[in-house]
């Protein structure tokens, strides 16, 4: 217990840190804010104007605006939310539930196991930016291994990323774009969330399987009424985390497709909107509204979560 | 259900190839509806055995039976078994109706009934109203209840308990092994019990089964192995505290300790278990002492045991003669007169030395005791189904015209045979189907001379059928008519004549079968008998090297003021066979069953380091290989 003489200390000690976040963190997430309100935000003078204080940014990027009467949309906003939200929904849940396939598969054969496990660990060891680029290659339209594998169904090439390499017929529609980012988030998610169901169903005692195993408790069921819940911990710590990590989903995108190309705008992400704000006119203030947005959807999802948590995660 | 278990081996295998022989031959007869224990220190290979049970592990060899089907290679799940892990294994995030139902429902038992049953198993173990509790919420020991209430729920052939007790504390343990022995009592049901304290499995199992690195070191009867074991390692495991050694050295056919001599080893009781292995190593010779006599009086039993019982001694004691001195046995057999007789008297009938009465209670006691050995009354109850029998048929039972009891079911033949006291009702056992076991003896006990007044006790007495006095000595009772028993020296020459060995109640008897212990009995009673001359024992040379003494802590008390010590022993209470001790009871009402040995005679005073002066029961010492840890007296 610390008492009230010595409390001095305890901030003495923690001084180095907090001085640290408050230069890093705590200023920049504050000056965000107070950009995103300020329409008018000139980065070279980076001089909030509390004059111009208002929504109008807000409302750009989430309504639209009108130049001069005419309506010219929400900056390519509401599309960087879309797929944001496309990965979101289908990419945690899928990924995780392979992830926990595969560990139980894993944990349930004994002699290679070693060898799978650093297999499926391989991309976490790897660049985002290179193993998109591999992507790109599977996916090329000429020499991809997956337009190879299709046509031995017969099946016409399908152009899906647009990457370079020769001559491609029309460009790449957004749902074969969207596959290819989610099946490749997917793929990148699964390592971390491997390891962490294998070293929860390690951590599961035995026991609980051998009493299951001498009740004559079906495969199915055990892995349903013992190593779910007994995992239900690290599940819900792993589709958190994946949630907002996929929300920042980013890189991805870089790598997949051609650099500056009109793909990367179609599947543009939210940060991928932050970003992109940073170069234009005014962009500053647009790219904060939008950031504080993402901020926001992440805190009401992670508080949805935790609820949830509280009542069916077992402890 | 009976499990057998023939020479199973377990050797595990590790990384580096190296072998662990975690189990190494090992066989065991766990008898149905038995509670075993099997015990020894950590690392034995108790807890394997279990799992090779429960089919967790296989063995390496060997195989392992149910009844009669072979499961060795059979899964866990179709062996029926319910296994209580060490540490419970109840899933956490189910509620206890739920942990207890988890079995029923891979069964897919319709739901109502598996509420029904797992709601009964549930007030039977005694946790009925905390079904809706998560197991974090319970306390050990009604965690270790659900644990069992799940095991138990599916009606398992075979329940396997792996160191229940062993999260407990010390008072929640003791409460918890009676709860065990109590549920396994209900249940009926074969349970195979590991432990590594012997407290534990001395207090509630039937048979012990002692291991150490993988090897069975003995088994049997708690209290026969706490008296009789067969190497050092057994006597220092049991007992609590636990046995004093002393280095001893044989020479000239006497055991010295600090120099001094202690006992005569040709005296001495060698121990049962060594005695066939003692004969072989110092056979019998013709010229030493060609006749030996063994005078066997007393009552009429079965033919068989008793033959049984002579080839037995004459596997252990090689060849001797014998003749039946039935001198006063006629008298002996009049007790269906009712007639209370002189204690000496009849000691003198029965030809056995009679003991000076310290008290007339007592010696009334001690009469009716060896009276009723010789002649055990029986009392056969309701519990064992034979309220149904009529006075006649028990008549026709009782004078042989029955042979068969007329009852249906398997306790038909498990006839337990019970003396009763007159006054209070009370139960005073003699007999079980095993044979001869210590029980109470109640101050007052009156024989009935006839059927008629047999019946009419029957009659007022509620909790008895039939006290009569007859001779059964038998793995099953059978019954043998008292009337007609006029018994010459022809007949038991030829062997028409079926009779019992006097020796049955004279010596601590510890054996499995009655022909062993009859055996036993033989050996005791001519040890006893100074006119009978045993040749095993005048040609009991012990090799003249180092030994240790052991003698039992607890069975001594030594007084302060004159330094001698007295000798008593402690009785668990669950086991005992010692029917010679029983009329030594102080008292017969203590609980305790604490019993001091009037006739422990001082065989030596020495000078421990305390300079205390002591005189040790000889069943009570021990002498084991130094080298070897055998047991050798």
């Amino acid at each position: 217990m610390v008492n009230e003489k010595k409390n001095y200390k305890a901030w003495l000690y923690l001084a180095p840190l907090l001085f640290l976040m408050a230069i890093f963190t705590i200023y920049p997430l504050i000056k965000t804010i107070l950009i995103s309100f300020d329409p008018n935000y000139n980065p070279i003078e980076g001089v909030v104007n509390f004059k111009n204080f208002g929504f109008d940014n807000y409302r750009h990027i989430l309504v639209g605006k009108y130049d001069n009467g005419v309506y010219i949309g929400r900056g390519g906003f509401d599309n960087a939310l879309v797929n944001t939200l496309l990965i979101v929904v289908i990419s945690v849940p899928l990924s995780t539930i392979l992830a926990l396939a595969i560990a139980v598969g894993l944990m349930s054969i004994e002699k290679v196991r070693g060898f799978f496990q650093t297999i499926y660990f391989l991309p976490y060891i790897t660049n985002t930016i290179a193993i998109g680029m591999v992507f790109a290659v599977l996916f090329n339209y000429q020499f991809g291994l997956v337009n190879a594998f299709f046509g031995l169904f017969g099946m016409d090439p399908i152009n899906w990323v647009n990457q370079a390499g020769g001559p491609v017929p029309n460009p790449p529609s957004k749902t074969s774009m969207m596959i290819v980012a989610q099946s490749y988030i997917v793929w990148q998610a699964l390592p971390f969330k491997i390891l962490i169901f294998v070293g929860g169903i390690q951590g599961i005692n035995k026991q609980y399987y051998q009493a299951a195993q001498i009740d004559n408790t079906s495969k199915w069921r055990v892995f349903r009424k013992i190593t779910v819940p007994m995992l239900s911990p690290l599940i819900m710590y792993v589709v958190i985390t994946s949630l907002i990590g996929s929300f920042k989903t980013y890189s991805a995108i870089i790598g997949l497709f051609p650099p500056n190309s009109e793909q990367v705008d179609q599947m543009n992400t939210l940060v991928g909107y932050v970003y992109s704000q940073l170069g234009k006119t005014g962009g500053y203030s647009l790219g904060a509204a939008g950031a504080v947005v993402l901020f926001l959807i992440i805190l009401v999802i992670t508080g949805i979560n935790s609820y949830i948590g509280r009542k069916k995660v077992h402890y | 259900m009976e499990i057998r278990l023939e020479n199973i081996s377990k050797i595990f295998v590790d990384k580096e190839k190296r072998e662990t022989r975690a189990v190494d031959n090992f066989t065991a007869h766990i008898g149905d509806g038995k509670l075993v224990g099997l015990l020894g220190p950590s690392g034995c290979g108790k807890s394997t055995t279990l799992f090779m049970i429960a089919g967790l592990h296989n063995p390496t060899t060997g195989k392992i039976f149910f009844d009669d089907d072979d499961i060795t290679l059979l899964a866990p799940e179709k062996r029926g078994i319910g296994l209580v892990f060490q540490n419970y294994a109840l899933y956490p995030h189910m509620t206890v109706r739920q942990n207890i139902m988890f079995p029923l429902e891979n069964e897919n038992v319709p739901k109502e009934e598996a509420m029904d049953r797992a709601q009964e198993i549930a007030d039977l173990v005694g946790i009925g109203n905390l079904m809706e509790r998560k197991p974090g919420q319970l306390s050990g020991g009604q965690q270790q209840r659900v644990a069992i209430a799940r095991a138990l729920v599916k009606k398992p052939r075979v329940l396997l308990l792996d160191e229940p007790l062993s999260n407990l504390d010390a008072r929640l343990r003791l409460q918890m092994r009676e709860e065990i022995k109590r549920i396994q009592k209900e249940t009926k049901i074969t349970t195979v019990f590991v432990t590594h304290d012997q407290e534990e499995a001395m207090s509630i199992c039937d048979e012990i089964i002692l291991m150490e690195l993988g090897v069975e070191q003995q088994k049997g009867i708690p209290q026969a192995v706490y008296d009789d074991p067969v190497n050092l390692f057994v006597a220092k495991f049991l007992g609590t505290p636990s046995i004093n050694l002393y280095n001893a050295e044989i020479k000239n056919n006497k055991l010295y300790v600090n120099g001094e001599e202690v006992l005569d080893t040709k005296k001495a009781k060698i121990s049962h278990s060594k005695w066939a292995e003692f004969k072989e190593d110092h056979p019998i010779t013709e010229q030493d002492n060609s006749e030996v006599i063994i005078k066997v009086s007393g009552s009429p039993a079965l033919k068989e045991a008793t033959e049984a019982a002579l080839e037995a001694f004459s596997k252990i004691a090689g060849n001797f003669k014998y003749e039946f001195n039935l001198t006063g046995s006629n008298d002996a057999y009049d007790y269906t007169q009712g007639v209370k007789r002189n204690h000496k008297q009849f000691a003198a009938q029965l030809g056995i030395s009679s003991r000076p009465l310290v008290e007339e209670e007592r010696g009334v006691r001690r009469y009716i005791k060896q009276y009723l050995i010789d002649a055990p009354s029986v009392v056969v109850n309701k519990e064992n189904r034979l309220d149904n029998v009529t006075s006649e048929e028990l008549i026709k039972i009782i004078t042989g015209q029955m042979t068969e009891w007329p009852t249906e079911g398997e306790e038909a033949n498990t006839i337990n045979v019970y003396m009763l006291d007159e006054k209070s009702g009370t139960k005073l056992y003699l007999l079980n189907k095993l044979g001869i076991r210590r029980r109470k003896v109640s101050r007052k006990i009156t024989l009935f001379a006839t059927y008629e007044e047999l019946l009419n006790h029957v009659e007022s007495n509620p909790n008895a059928i039939g006290v009569m006095p007859f001779t059964a000595v038998t793995d099953q009772v059978k019954l043998v008519k008292v009337d007609d028993v006029s018994p010459s020296v022809d007949t038991l020459k030829d062997g028409s004549f079926p009779f019992a060995v006097r020796g049955v109640i004279l010596g601590r008897t510890i054996a499995h079968t009655p022909a062993e212990e009859l055996a036993m009995a033989f050996l005791d009673f001519i040890k006893v008998d100074e006119g009978a001359k045993v040749l095993a024992n005048t040609n009991a040379i012990i090799p003249e090297k180092s030994y240790l003494l052991g003698v039992r802590p607890e069975g001594y008390q030594i007084d302060q003021t004159n330094g001698v010590l007295t000798v008593n022993i402690d009785y668990y209470e669950s086991v005992g066979r010692d029917v010679s001790l029983v009329c030594c009871h102080e008292k017969a009402e203590t609980p305790t069953y604490r019993i001091i040995l009037p006739e422990v005679k001082e065989i030596s005073k020495l000078n421990l380091d305390k300079g205390v002066k002591f005189s040790l029961n000889p069943k009570k010492v021990y002498v084991f290989d130094k080298e070897t840890g055998e047991r050798v007296i």
